[in-house]
């Protein structure tokens, strides 16, 4: 049977926010100041007050600093934070919707999808529509596997867990093939993008794009919440959550929705990140338990805070050579993955 | 008031035979109503279709005269609560936070949890001697224990008929006898109205005010124990012998009783 965590051990969620959110600061400030121009930490508020509200503090520094704080890093942090918390939001939806564990961002075949619009593009179609296309067609081809496995997975009633985790890896591999034969019979510039897709990274972060993540993640996390009720009655199995007034068919197809919005937009711009909407649920969940309101604030801040620090990490281990994002989450996420194994061994 | 009344229910699959068949029974509020039968009569079906799981290919469910299919299912979930067999909480929540989750349907999007709320979820451990349990954790609760914390979470619903499904599976002897009081206490203190499945025909003549006994699908005999526990009945439904014996003669003598209050 299982032992519960000591439940008393667990911290007040007051606390646990307000450090999770001190700590993104300090993680953004940092990862803003490191890099190929080591910038001080005083420079990096300096610049973003001065950015915010010009004439708030005296300028002691150089453009070419301010641009750099500014123009790169500073959207680099930003989709780096919303990016994790949108996948560990996402992840801790469907590990619960589904009712299994190894749910992740991409189960809808998400980033497979997003890899078939972007190696389309870049074999076939070229920027059409200028810089924006790539990740238009990225978003579209997550769109088209999320529909995909909706239509294969089959009516309300029939759309269970199981089955849909089932179609969502159909159509996955139906995706894929489609893209490695684009890659096959194309060139060695869609090789290169593919592994881009696969790898994952933030180095497309603008000002100018990523409003469209942060808008996706809050929208999904504002969905998400207002489900939070209906998620936790499904807690108590389907049956049992239908006595409560919830109903487990519309409540999926609503969530599968907003999950493959925040997923899609955020695959578009940042190729699949591995590990983070995978893991980072989980220790949300021995942290705070599994109730969704808790468990959704707690791993949006997680995620946003792991991906921040390791994407300082991914651009200073190697430096000035940049570590590609996915490497680093995969690599803690398994090593994570091992010790929650061996700590818990004989628990869960 | 909240009297519950099948009339003429029947259900199946769609494109398939029925399972249940002009069902008609009516149960007066504060009443326990058993429902017996061999495996695979439609016991759950029933249930199921009276806890507006299943609609009705044809027939009635009513609650205090209203057609439960005229009720959105919040409103239903605040009437009607069941306690279903796949009921597994998870196990770290605690007992008074899987009591909570049956305030859902009484609650709002973003509504935080109000006195309301915690009044009812008071009362509802009380109700079933929990109190003491609140903090625990689900995985450290007793088969019994689990059993009372998942019927308190039904009674945190406020419903006027409360639905149990086969409550005494997997419960030794005391933990069958203690529930059987409960639902005592529940219809008689409480005014609830309870539908429930048992196997046990000992503990239905003894738990219930009033018993149907089903088979195929059909409603073979309803009235009180004494009335619906007859040899000849249970022979045709269960196809075993009923026989009346010395018990002085038997191996194991013995029937039970709670020896002491439920703790």
């Amino acid at each position: 049977m299982n032992e519960p965590l000591h439940v008393s051990a667990r911290p007040p969620a007051v606390l646990l926010v307000g450090g999770l959110l001190v700590l993104l600061v300090a993680l953004v400030t940092v990862a803003v100041s490191v890099g190929a121009v080591p910038i001080p930490l005083r420079t990096v508020w300096g610049v973003a007050l001065e950015r915010l509200s010009p004439g708030l503090v005296a300028r002691d520094w150089p453009e070419g600093v301010a641009r750099i704080v500014w123009d790169i890093r500073f959207p680099r942090a930003l989709l780096a934070a919303v990016t994790g918390a949108g996948l560990a939001a996402v992840g801790a939806v469907l590990q619960g919707t589904t009712r299994n564990a190894l749910a992740d961002p991409y189960l809808f075949g998400i980033s497979a999808g997003a890899a078939l619009g972007a190696v389309t593009v870049i074999t076939r179609i070229g920027d059409v529509i200028g810089i924006a296309t790539l990740p238009l067609a990225a978003f579209l081809g997550a769109a088209l596997s999320f529909v995909l496995v909706l239509a294969v997975s089959g009516t309300d009633e029939e759309r269970r867990p199981d089955r849909l985790v089932l179609a969502g890896v159909a159509v996955s591999f139906m995706l894929m093939a489609a893209t490695n034969a684009l890659i096959f019979i194309g060139d060695h510039r869609a090789a290169h993008s593919v592994v881009f897709w696969m790898l994952g990274g933030l180095g497309l972060a603008r000002w100018d794009n990523i409003w469209i993540a942060v808008a996706a993640t809050a929208a999904g996390l504002v969905l998400f919440l207002a489900q939070a009720r209906s998620l936790d009655a499904l807690l108590l199995g389907e049956e049992t959550a239908k006595t409560l007034g919830v109903s487990p068919g519309r409540l999926r197809l609503i969530l599968f929705a907003g999950a493959a919005l925040v997923s899609g937009v955020l695959v578009s711009l940042t190729g699949a990140i591995g590990f983070v909407g995978l893991m980072i649920p989980h220790v949300a969940r021995i942290l705070v338990g599994p109730l969704s309101s808790r468990l959704l604030v707690a791993a949006a801040l997680m995620g946003a805070c792991f991906l921040v620090g390791v994407d300082a990490l991914a651009r200073t281990l190697t430096a000035p050579q940049e570590l590609p994002l996915g490497i680093l989450t995969s690599a803690f996420g398994g090593a994570f993955a091992v010790w929650l194994l061996r700590a818990r061994r004989g628990i869960a | 008031m909240t009297h519950l009344a099948v009339d003429a229910l029947t259900w199946g699959p769609p494109g398939a035979a029925p399972v249940i068949q002009g069902l008609s029974f009516t149960v007066p509020a504060g009443v326990v109503q058993g429902i017996v039968g061999p495996n695979g009569a439609g016991k759950s079906t029933l249930l199921r279709c009276v806890y507006r799981v299943l609609r009705p290919r044809t027939g009635v469910v009513r609650l205090g005269g209203r057609d439960v299919w005229t009720l959105t299912p919040r409103e239903a979930a605040c009437r009607i609560a069941a306690v279903v067999q796949d009921g597994a909480a998870p196990p770290d929540l605690p007992a008074r936070e899987v009591v909570a989750l049956g305030r859902t349907p009484h609650r709002g999007r973003f509504a935080r949890s109000g006195r309301r709320d915690a009044d009812a979820i008071e009362a509802s451990l009380a109700a079933v001697d929990a109190i003491h349990l609140a903090e625990r954790p689900v995985a450290r609760l007793s088969g019994g224990e689990r059993q009372r914390i998942a019927i308190a979470r039904a009674l945190a619903q406020e419903p006027d008929l409360l639905v149990l499904d086969e409550p005494t599976n997997h419960l030794d002897i005391r933990h069958q006898l203690e529930l059987a009081a409960l639902m005592r206490r529940l219809a008689e203190g409480h005014g609830k109205t309870i539908l429930v499945t048992l196997h046990d025909l000992a503990l239905a003549a003894e738990a219930c005010d009033q018993l149907a006994l089903m088979q195929g699908g059909r409603l073979v005999a309803q009235g009180t124990p004494a009335e619906v526990l007859r040899p000849a009945l249970l022979t045709a439904a269960f196809g075993v012998e009923a026989v009346r014996d010395d018990p002085a003669a038997r191996p194991f003598p013995y029937r039970f009783r709670l020896a002491s209050p439920i703790v």
